[in-house]
């Protein structure tokens, strides 16, 4: 019922969990958080209908709704725990570094020295590294360059879709390959790449220059909001078990549902 | 570092609430009440001092006169702190407080030789911080003191005659603070005074507190365990009666008077308290809880004061002995509800009699008047926290006892002495006439005009306030998805509109093309056409039309 249901292939990771066809996920009866986020779970001006289920990874992204008069919140985890339990293979050995910037999106722009962040990753990374730019940068000349020529091996998990259109629905999978072939994961922002990786046995570091929104975000920016929030997470090594203690409960890793109840929860019972 | 706009006196630790206020929030927050001489004498000389939780500025300004050093106020919200900050910079800048803002389990500072948290300590951790748990909070705010340190504390009590009379339970709360379970699922929360005395320690001093934890309007002290609750009856009820008043107009349809009574009558104020504040450590002995006192009184009018024993007997703050009897309006309750017009006629009378012997009847209302076994009449010398009509005449002062009487037993459905076909105008005039002359009909009038007992009392449903609630939520929700689901619609039949004049489009040039007399180039024009027409024109009119239909389905659904 909301494109962002699909965002990422989300709605068919959740598909392919329940047995349904994963190529042609059913309507979902409500809306999924597409990503971690300091607020009720979505996005800053993405007010889910009322009405509807607004499906969270964690409890606090209920008790932020709840607090703004919100309800009708199920706590169901995030599609990335639930792709997880399907694609269970582990990799073989782990080697360098993959780094997401810190990106823009569909409907605005950021600002920032990339050419500060190159220096700073090559100061701090020992390994090989890899620089995964959202699909917007990759498609910047200048962007994808910069990250090149500085020897780094470039790549893009694909685009997320706008309205049901142009969803790379392996995305997930990508970033999961991915993920697991590499020992650390790196972002000058505690992002969900973070997490995605921590979730997957990479070490973790979030440092270098933080780049910022250029259009104005309701009057607050939570970066530092969010170095208030989490200051362990920020550094060039992160501890492992806090980050693990933390991933766990914003991916919602132990809030999986069965197939069963999930097909419940998404008005798939039905279908 | 800061992305807020803060005052200077404000310092972020992690885990605020960037839009939330809990000053401002359906939950109030702790105010100056019966609670303050206890907290200031606790305080006096205190140098380092802590107050954790959602206070009001009052309070809190309050606090910061009392005490010869400095003043750390922790909240959660920056909203608040904000509110806190501007509040200090402009009361004269006083420099000796300061703002801390976040979640408790993350405050490291400590140090301090007195905290304070008078809103018990379910908002002291944020959304971002964990469930709020007893146990853990207590030793939260512990570790912040000096080993001779002084913790103040009110503790809600789930047990409460708040609890016990508010429509919507904690179960049933969907308010916005509402977001962590209920606090009487918390296991280490103390249920009683057993288990106060067993987290704080034998020697802390617990005040009960009526009747809300947050605005505490008498905090009865250990003293009225000493007094006799038959022989001074009139004087515990004057004492509850604020509180009761109070309660009654945060909770319009519960009978409080009676349930007051009963916990009067069973000795147990201290287990049905609203609240319990406790002054519990090493230093709780600098400012103990004064043996001697039975009560003290928050007023309307100024500083809050206190009934006292003296020589093992209850005195009142002029100094003089408290007569012993009963209420006079719990007399007139008790003779209506028996019922037993006789005693009632005999109260009535026998007020009225007395009043009529006195030269001013102002300090005569019937709340501060207490009737002993002989009969006799005595003012309960309280000051200005009783009724709050003033009279005049001895026949105003006793139509306003009826008419408190008539409102009470009309407002909770009492059986009653009089016909139950009385209006309770009516009901007035015919008790009043009890007193065996004539009452004046302008104060009649004037008198039932002025309590409100001249329009019908507001009608009540039986529906718990909770389930109707619950019942608008339901119908919101569906509103909501009908409304979504008719945008729906609109837009499918836009589409469905584009996608006939596609398909009309392409009958046309299937048309043009069967009149193509070659049969073999008519085909191969036939998939041209095919391949050049719109994609899947008729498919998508097909899918439309379904799509259509099962929307149109599901508003009848919600609609029906």
């Amino acid at each position: 019922m909301d494109s962002s249901n699909h965002w990422y292939g989300h709605a068919h990771i959740l598909a392919a969990y329940c047995g349904k066809d994963a190529a042609r996920p059913p309507r979902i009866n409500g809306v999924v958080q597409h990503g971690w986020n300091i607020l009720h779970g979505f996005g800053p001006g993405h007010e889910p209908p009322a009405g509807f289920i607004k499906y969270v990874w964690s409890d606090v992204a209920r008790r932020r709704g709840h607090l703004i008069g919100w309800r009708d919140y199920a706590v169901i985890g995030s599609p990335w725990a639930y792709l997880l339990a399907q694609e269970t293979e582990q990799p073989k050995e782990r080697s360098g570094t993959i780094f997401y910037p810190f990106h823009t999106w569909e409907q605005g722009s950021i600002e920032g020295d990339h050419g500060e962040l190159i220096a700073r990753i090559k100061e701090i990374e020992p390994g090989p590294v890899t620089v995964c730019l959202y699909w917007i940068e990759y498609d910047m000349p200048e962007v994808r360059s910069a990250y090149e020529d500085a020897g780094f091996r470039v790549i893009c998990h694909g685009q997320r879709g706008t309205y049901w259109k142009g969803t790379d629905t392996r995305f997930l999978y990508k970033q999961l390959a991915e993920l697991r072939r590499h020992k650390r994961v790196a972002s000058n922002r505690l992002t969900t790449a973070i997490f995605y990786g921590a979730s997957v046995g990479c070490e973790a570091g979030v440092y270098g220059p933080q780049m910022d929104f250029v259009e104005d975000r309701g009057g607050f920016d939570g970066k530092h909001y969010v170095q208030r929030l989490h200051p362990g997470l920020h550094g060039e090594s992160i501890d492992p078990d806090l980050l693990a203690e933390v991933t766990r409960s914003e991916l919602g890793l132990d809030q999986l549902l069965s197939p069963q109840e999930l097909s419940y929860e998404l008005g798939w019972s039905m279908a | 570092m800061s992305d807020h706009d803060l005052p200077g006196r404000v310092r972020l630790i992690g885990g605020e609430m960037p839009t939330w206020s809990d000053l401002e929030s359906a939950w109030e927050p702790a105010r100056s009440g019966a609670q303050l001489p206890i907290l200031l004498a606790a305080l006096a000389g205190r140098s380092r001092v802590l107050i954790a939780g959602p206070h009001e500025p009052d309070l809190i300004a309050a606090v910061a006169g009392a005490i010869d050093g400095e003043l750390t106020c922790l909240v959660r919200s920056i909203p608040d702190a904000r509110l806190l900050g501007e509040t200090f910079d402009a009361d004269a800048g006083d420099g000796r407080v300061r703002i801390v803002c976040g979640s408790l389990e993350r405050f490291d500072d400590t140090g301090y030789d007195a905290v304070v948290a008078l809103d018990d300590i379910v908002r002291l951790y944020s959304t971002e911080g964990p469930e709020p748990v007893f146990g853990t909070a207590l030793a939260d705010l512990r570790r912040l003191l000096t080993p001779d340190g002084l913790l103040v504390v009110m503790v809600n009590n789930e047990l409460g005659v708040h609890r016990l009379t508010a429509e919507v339970q904690p179960e049933a709360d969907e308010s916005e603070p509402a977001w962590t379970r209920p606090a009487d699922s918390d296991n280490s929360r103390p249920r009683g005074l057993a288990d106060l005395a067993e987290q704080f320690g034998p020697g802390a001093a617990i005040w009960p507190v009526y009747p809300l934890p947050s605005a505490p309007v008498v905090a009865w002290g250990a003293a009225v365990g000493s007094v006799d609750r038959t022989e001074h009856a009139g004087l515990l009820a004057a004492l509850s009666e604020p509180a009761t008043r109070s309660l009654e107009r945060a909770r319009p349809t519960a009978d409080v008077a009676s349930l007051m009574l009963r916990v009067r009558w069973s000795g147990r104020l201290p287990e049905f308290a609203a609240g319990w504040l406790v002054v519990a450590g090493p230093g709780a002995d600098r400012s103990p809880a004064p043996d001697d006192v039975v009560a003290w009184l928050a007023t309307d009018q100024g500083e809050p004061f206190a009934v006292r024993l003296a020589d093992g007997s209850p005195v009142l703050p002029d100094g003089s002995a408290v007569p012993a009897g009963w209420l006079l309006p719990d007399v007139l309750a008790q003779a209506v509800v028996a019922p037993d017009q006789a005693a009632l006629r005999s109260a009535i009378r026998g007020y009225a009699d007395w009043l009529a012997t006195l030269s001013d009847v102002a300090p005569a209302p019937a709340g501060r008047v207490v009737l002993d076994a002989a009969g006799e009449h005595r003012v309960l010398a309280l000051g200005g926290v009783g009724s709050t009509s003033v009279a005049k005449t001895a026949d105003e002062q006793l139509l306003i006892a009826v008419a408190d009487l008539v409102r009470r037993v009309e407002r909770h459905g009492y059986r009653r002495t009089w016909p139950s076909h009385l209006t309770p105008a009516e009901a007035v005039a015919w008790v009043a006439a009890m007193r065996g002359t004539p009452v004046p009909d302008d104060v009649l009038r004037q008198v039932v005009a002025e309590t409100g007992l001249d329009r019908p009392l507001d009608p009540r449903s039986g529906e718990p306030i909770a389930v109707e609630a619950a019942a608008e939520r339901f119908e919101e929700s569906n509103a909501s998805r009908a409304r979504w689901f008719e945008t729906r619609l609109k837009a499918a039949e836009t589409q469905l509109t584009t996608a006939w004049v596609e398909v009309e489009k392409a009958r046309r040039a299937y048309r043009e093309l069967a009149r193509v007399d070659n049969a073999r180039l008519r085909n191969r024009l036939k998939t041209a056409a095919k391949e050049a027409a719109p994609p899947g024109a008729k498919r998508i009119g097909r899918a439309v039309r379904t799509r259509l239909g099962r929307v149109k389905r599901l508003t009848r659904r919600l609609r029906g």
